[in-house]
């Protein structure tokens, strides 16, 4: 089996493996290798989206959302990937996550993760392009409205997602 | 018409839905041979019957595995409705475990789920409603078949539950009611959210609004004439209807959705797009009508309060709900919520049997329940409150009496009160929690209480003698732990006033509740598509226990129930899921876009007194959405669909029909 040495920016730490199958799915590496089950296996084919993980190219580039059970490790060679785990700094949640708390945004939680991440390249998205107030909820359907939750109707994750943008300063015009 | 009554024939039926939690399932087993004990790690709605179910499948086997303990630690799980509710799962889990080299982990992938899951029973029902010319409802028979598939599981209680809600929120002096789950060949099915009720809802619902069409009449005012009214007995046998039904009937009429429904449709249907309104009130049982619980509360020195119970949570409500119940006798909300536990319990020493052993001070019908039937605000909140008062009573206000010193001998319970986290008396001192608990564990007194609580219709109570005072409380088993003494002491339940199984079945032991939902739909004539686009979705609760999950449960119910009428379908035979083929690619459920993302109004009806009781709403409020839903898009395009799902293509067909 053809192998290759993997090297990425996982969570501001760098990490280095040998040896892997570069057809790796990126939800395999990080729930079974590394045991960062934060991130989830929804349906394995890249629909319901509760396994997105947030993906740089290079330090200062765009966050980009990617949906790790469809993602060979291969395809995030050299990159900069952030999960769950990476969000809360410093023992501070991120305001996202704050947010899906206070507003009880999540009821099994098992979706939670990949709108945090989504929404999370959203707010990485509208630090560089602003937009105006009014097309808010349409950014944030653009952003996670094709992501399945079973549990909360979607009504408070778009609640607390909201109240973020409008509470950073610039993202909106 | 038949005997001057006015007769509305149909023949309704539901599809095969898969409950869709978004964790598939998965566990861990090993089998320990020298303790003979059978290891299992699962996210279970039931960890009780699993492990009695494991216990079950090496009983007298013979052969070189030997299982006489199973050990079932129960995890977290994402999301159950019902779909986790005795699994075959732990059976596989189980004899994987045991007949293997080693430990066993087995993770399904979503086609394993689809493909093994337990699913929503397909529902085929014939509905017979006879009104008479005033628009009062006569007499309802229904004939419902349930496709419980090729295991059975808990088919036969959905088919109860489904006969049990037969007749809806109305007064029938009439009702002929046959439910029945058959075994086919097809996948099985069990519990879901819901339970029977959500499949008879859209029969029921759909069939009014026909009836109300045939006899000229306002649906709302001809649900409104016949809904059932507070306390009154329900046709099916159980002895009291819900509050709120008359007044959902009453609010939604006045809403601008109904009251300029017309209009509406007149100025919202442009080209191929209809505009419909529709409407669907409904009502179901909470608990199971035999309701056993068990659950612990106890104190450290330094006030923590930890909860621990064998139910187990599917989102994070029994958690929450749990962890606040405690605040308004002990002061402070639980810092500690154990779930799943089962083994702790043993220390009561209970007997289970369903032949009454009325002599025998440990016996009870029931000794668990799975989690299920929307019941931590009902029954798990009132044993936990109960503990808590036993708690309080024998063990915190003695304690804080010694803290008080003289002045605190003569001091009645009803004359303290907790504020701001400090027990509170005329002329004392305020004392922290802390500073009691540290006391009663100092002092030996009781830090921990137990109790196994039954409900059908009402509690079992008996009287309870700590510490030479009897006290009359009810629950059916009690223990006690005093300062650090990890084991506890039974407090014998005498005099009390058991539940035989007839009894239960006699009384009906069912309590229920109300919700009703007012929905506009746009229709797309062309492509047959349809959206949901305004709402209102109302709930009768009683008392709220915590205000946000009530809304949060809503609305998850809603988007289900979009999904329900609009979306989710499997085949329940061939190219079914059992092909293995199944998944989110083919299987829709709702995603934001379908719900009608803020434009759905949540009205929740004020508690009907101060006594109200904190009713189980996670599942009756899902029952209304898809048959309003059904009657809207009949407001619509003029056409009743009386199968579920309404998908594009069926309404498509149904509009080149009434072309042609």
């Amino acid at each position: 089996m053809e192998t290759m040495t993997l090297e990425l920016t996982l969570n501001n730490q760098r990490l280095v493996r040998e040896k892997v199958d570069p057809d790796l799915k990126l939800n395999d590496l990080l729930r079974e290798d590394l045991g960062m089950t934060g991130t989830k296996f929804g349906c394995g084919i890249a629909v319901c989206r509760a396994c997105t993980v947030a993906v740089q190219r290079v330090p200062g580039g765009h966050l980009e959302p990617v949906r790790t059970c469809t993602t060979p490790v291969s395809a995030v060679q050299g990159k900069i990937v952030t999960t769950v785990e990476g969000l809360a700094q410093g023992g501070e949640l991120h305001p996202l996550q704050k947010a899906f708390l206070e507003h009880f945004s999540f009821q099994c939680g098992y979706s939670a993760p990949g709108f945090l991440m989504a929404s999370f390249c959203l707010l990485d998205k509208l630090k560089r392009s602003p937009i105006p107030k009014d097309k808010v909820d349409e950014a944030i359907l653009d952003a996670v409205g094709q992501h399945v939750c079973r549990c909360t109707g979607y009504v408070r994750y778009y609640e607390a997602i909201r109240d973020v943008i409008l509470a950073t300063p610039g993202l909106v015009t | 018409t038949s005997g001057g009554w006015r007769l509305t024939e149909g023949t309704y039926t539901t599809q095969l839905i898969d409950p869709m939690f978004m964790e598939p399932e998965s566990g861990l087993g090993w089998l320990d041979p020298k303790q003979q004990t059978l290891h299992l790690l699962i996210g279970t709605q039931s960890p009780q019957d699993d492990a009695n179910t494991a216990v079950e499948l090496f009983k007298d086997l013979e052969g070189r595995v030997k299982v006489g303990t199973v050990d079932l630690t129960s995890c977290y799980i994402g999301g159950g409705f019902g779909g986790r509710d005795t699994s075959i799962f732990c059976v596989y889990l189980s004899l994987a475990a045991a007949y293997a080299d080693g430990p066993v982990r087995i993770i399904y992938d979503r086609f394993e789920q689809f493909q093994s899951g337990i699913k929503r029973h397909p529902a085929t029902m014939d509905i017979t409603l006879a009104a008479d010319d005033k628009g009062q409802f006569q007499a309802l028979r229904t004939h419902a078949v349930l496709n419980g598939g090729g295991r059975p599981n808990l088919s036969k209680y959905v088919a109860q539950v489904a006969g049990l809600n037969a007749t809806g929120p109305y007064d029938f002096p009439l009702a002929d009611i046959l439910s029945q789950a058959v075994h086919t060949r097809s996948l099985g099915a069990g519990s879901m959210r819901g339970y029977g009720a959500s499949m008879l809802a859209f029969a029921i619902e759909s069939s009014v609004d026909e009836a109300a069409r045939s006899l000229k009449m306002d649906a709302i005012d001809l649900r409104q004439r016949n809904v059932l009214h507070p306390g009154w007995a329900i046709s099916t046998g159980a002895p009291k209807a819900p509050p709120g039904l008359e007044d959902m009937c009453k609010k939604a009429r006045a809403h601008r959705l109904w009251s300029h429904r017309e209009q509406l449709k007149k100025t919202q249907s442009k080209g191929d797009i209809a505009f419909g309104v529709g409407f669907a009130i409904t009502m179901k049982n909470y608990g199971t009508g035999a309701d056993a619980i068990f659950n612990d509360v106890a104190i450290d020195p330094l006030g923590q309060i930890t909860v621990t119970t064998h139910a187990v949570d599917m989102g994070n409500g029994s958690a929450t709900t749990l962890a606040l119940s405690t605040a308004a006798i002990l002061g402070a909300n639980a810092t500690s919520i154990k779930l799943g536990e089962i083994d702790l319990f043993k220390q009561l020493d209970m007997v289970e049997s369903f032949e009454p052993q009325p002599q025998n001070p440990r016996w009870t019908p029931l000794l668990f329940m799975s989690s299920k039937a929307a019941t931590t605000s009902s029954r798990w909140v009132h044993s936990v409150e109960q503990s808590s008062h036993v708690l309080f009573e024998t063990g915190l206000f003695p304690a804080a009496q010694s803290l008080w010193g003289k002045k605190g001998d003569t001091l009645k319970i009803a004359s303290v009160h907790w504020r701001d986290g400090y027990l509170t008396a005329p002329g004392l001192r305020p004392l922290s929690l802390k500073d009691i608990a540290a006391k009663a564990h100092a002092d030996r007194r009781i830090t921990a209480v137990m109790n196994h609580a039954f409900f059908s219709a009402k509690w079992v109570e008996g009287d309870y003698s700590i510490d030479g005072v009897t006290q009359r409380r009810p629950v059916d088993g009690l223990a006690i732990r005093r300062g650090q003494a990890t084991q506890y002491e039974i407090v014998e339940r005498k005099n009390p006033q058991l539940m035989t199984v007839e009894s239960m079945w006699e009384g009906n032991g069912q309590t229920f509740g109300a919700s009703a939902c007012l929905v506009a739909v746009t229709v797309n004539r062309k492509t047959g598509e349809i959206k949901v686009v305004d709402g209102v979705h109302y709930l009768a609760p009683g008392k709220v226990l915590q205000q946000e999950m009530v809304e949060g449960q809503m609305d998850g119910a809603f988007a289900m129930g979009v999904g329900h009428a609009l979306l989710e379908n499997l085949p329940a035979f061939e190219d079914g899921p059992t092909t293995g083929r199944w998944n989110l690619d083919r299987y829709h459920v709702a995603l934001a876009g379908d719900s009608a993302l803020g434009k759905i109004e949540k009205v929740i009806l004020p508690p009907e007194s101060e006594t109200a009781p904190a009713r189980g709403i996670a599942e009756v409020v899902l029952n209304p959405v898809a048959p309003a839903i059904a009657n809207a898009v009949t407001h619509a395009i003029d056409v009743r669909f009386r199968d579920l799902p309404i998908t594009a293509e069926k309404v498509r067909n149904a509009l080149e029909k009434t072309r042609s």
